[in-house]
């Protein structure tokens, strides 16, 4: 999944929902190591510091969880992260009827126009 | 810190004076070299063989005194160059004291000077080697036993206050240069003009100074021999008569303690302006 | 937390020109921050006056308790704008210098890094392209292991790759006990790595936040942000 930053938007909770889906897509086994702190600043190309906020909002959040002298591992239970998933359907969601909403588009419209879609 | 200071300096030093040394002492070879030629010159020939020799000599000669410019130069470049040019950014980020740089500059400095009036010795006793050497040596040799046979104690106090007067005022040269240096650098614009026009200020506050000074003691010596006082004129003039050599050390010893007086403030304004001025473009 | 940066006051004059105007800033360990500000709006004077390269005409300039001197400069470590090494130098001298006088410096770091580059050790500095003249500069001073790392203006005037190295090169060697200053004007290629950013304006620090404040309070990147502060 390609990471992509919304400058407009704090960095540290967009870090956070990432590693989640990471996660959920099964990118990442449960109770397997991730990226070191600084491999992922690296890799986002982000301050470090805000990744290593990321990490421990992930750990109160129990998604994660932390090995002194090791690094950073995922927690076995992984039914919190998935959740995030649907928390990304449905803000994606809302942002779409939002934008046809602002096109003139009722709810039962867009529904409709859904429903015979072929993708 | 002065250590590795030190190392540094002298390898830029190294750099630049390497090649000027090496052309001494090959010019040198080379003037030596035309003198084994002499004998196969005859009669006629013998304006050749002067004008070889002499051109020989005169190149030698124009390289000393060069290496001597360019020691001074180079002296004052490096002062300026590594401390207020783009390298003073380096230079005054590593923690290292204005007294430590100050002490290093100056002290490379004579060292280089030293070392070049080596290469001069070097290069005369190459010029000169064989019979030449033998007779120059005798002569110099000579002309001390000569002195000390005189057995004037005061010789080589004279010797001793004459390097001493030779380090000093070249110490208080280099010093006035950095001196105008900083002043100029405390401009916001044309710093280096401004180092100069402070060079040529004090010039000519030191000739007016000077000037005044020896127009008053004149005038004190006319006043003092206007005072009725003759007997103690004389009774002067009669310490001077019996030790002749205590002329000189007073001749040297007065201007000598004004350049060392003089040098120590210098340092301290330079040393004042690169603590508390400090102004890099 | 005790105070990494502390200025109090702080204003410079060049002549009639009033390049700091009572500034106050305080940084802490553990951050980079972004020094951002137009043209002539005191960056510069700021960074050479932590560095000791200016002395101020009013107020106090404090580095961990010290003003600007021997032991400030052993932990701070300083990127000029300019390229401010001998020329005639090779670059396993100029390493060989830092390691002399810098005792927090990591030799083999830098060769490390340079070797990455591609960059022999034997060159001399003026047969090295810009770009690679720059890098090897920023090198040096990351092998620090510094306190306070400040760096003036280093993505200016570089290709957007080299861009991407600088960037990289802070982030690899970032140490969060040591905090970062960088002064920049072009924000949107770095404001994805700072912590804090520090408006400046005609000598005066005109805000000073956390940038995800500054993105959840406005709504906007720090680049609109700045482009708001800054209109004309």
């Amino acid at each position: 999944m390609k990471f992509v930053l919304d400058k407009n938007r704090a960095l540290s909770p967009q870090i956070c929902e990432h590693i989640c889906l990471q996660i959920a897509l099964g990118e990442y086994m449960p109770d397997s190591k991730i990226a070191s702190v600084r491999e992922a600043a690296l890799d986002f190309s982000v301050n470090p510091n805000t990744v290593q906020r990321s990490y421990e909002t992930l750990e109160v959040q129990g998604i994660l969880y932390s090995v002194r002298g090791s690094g950073w591992y995922v927690a076995s239970d992984i039914s919190i992260a998935k959740q995030m998933l649907e928390v990304v359907l449905e803000e994606k969601t809302a942002q779409y009827f939002e934008s046809m909403a602002a096109l003139g588009y009722t709810v039962e419209d867009v529904k409709s126009y859904v429903k015979e879609w072929k993708a | 810190m002065v250590k590795k200071l030190l190392k540094h300096e002298l390898k830029y030093y190294i750099r630049i004076f390497i090649p000027i040394f090496a052309a001494l002492v090959l010019f040198s070879g080379i003037g030596r070299i035309v003198q084994l030629f002499e004998p196969l010159f005859n009669d006629k020939t013998i304006p050749v063989y002067y004008i070889l020799l002499i051109g020989t000599i005169l190149i030698v000669v124009i390289t000393m005194i060069t290496a001597l410019i360019l020691q001074f130069i180079f002296s004052i470049v490096r002062f300026y160059k590594h401390l207020f040019s783009g390298e003073g950014y380096l230079s005054f980020t590593i923690p290292v004291s204005v007294d430590q740089h100050l002490f290093v500059k100056l002290f490379s400095s004579i060292l280089i000077g030293f070392f070049t009036l080596l290469a001069i010795i070097a290069s005369i006793c190459i010029l000169t080697s064989g019979d030449l050497l033998v007779e120059l040596i005798k002569a110099a040799r000579y002309l001390i036993k000569d002195i000390i046979k005189e057995g004037s104690e005061l010789v080589f106090v004279i010797i001793g206050i004459y390097a001493l007067y030779f380090l000093v005022s070249y110490l208080y040269s280099t010093l006035l240069c950095y001196l105008c240096i900083a002043l100029g650098q405390l401009f916001n614009k044309a710093r280096i003009a401004m180092a100069v026009v402070f060079y040529f200020a004090h010039y000519i506050i030191m000739q007016v100074g000077g000037m005044a000074l020896s127009i008053l003691i004149s005038f004190g010596m006319i006043g003092l021999s206007a005072s009725s006082d003759i007997s103690n004129m004389e009774r002067y003039a009669g310490v001077f008569e019996s030790n002749p050599d205590l002329v000189t050390v007073i001749a040297f010893l007065v201007p000598l303690l004004i350049y060392i007086a003089l040098s120590v403030v210098y340092y301290f304004a330079v040393r004042y302006i690169l603590k508390n001025r400090l102004n890099l473009e | 937390m005790n105070e990494l940066l502390y200025c109090e006051n702080l204003s410079k004059k060049y002549g009639k020109k009033q390049a700091l105007n009572d500034l106050n800033l305080t940084l802490y360990p553990g951050s980079i921050i972004g020094l951002l500000g137009p043209n002539g709006s005191g960056k510069t004077t700021l960074i050479k006056l932590i560095n000791g390269l200016l002395t101020p005409t009013k107020g106090s300039i404090l580095i961990n308790g010290n003003p600007p001197g021997v032991d400030t400069k052993k932990i701070v470590a300083y990127l000029p704008d300019s390229i401010y090494l001998n020329r005639w130098m090779r670059v396993e001298q100029i390493v060989d210098y830092f390691k002399d006088f810098y005792e927090d410096f990591r030799v083999e770091l830098a060769y490390e890094m340079l070797g990455k580059l591609d960059i022999s050790p034997k060159s001399k500095l003026s047969s090295l392209s810009k770009g690679n003249k720059e890098k090897v500069c920023l090198i040096l001073v990351m092998s620090r292991n510094a306190s306070l790392y400040v760096l003036d203006e280093p993505i200016a005037g570089v290709d957007p790759a080299a861009r991407d190295y600088v960037i990289s090169t802070i982030i690899n060697n970032y140490n969060p006990e040591a905090s970062v200053l960088i002064s920049t004007h072009l924000i949107t290629d770095i404001e994805q790595v700072l912590d804090e950013v520090i408006f400046l304006n005609r000598g005066n620090v005109v805000l000073h936040k956390s940038v995800d404040d500054i993105r959840e309070e406005y709504g906007k990147s720090v680049d609109e942000l700045f482009r708001e502060v800054f209109k004309w």
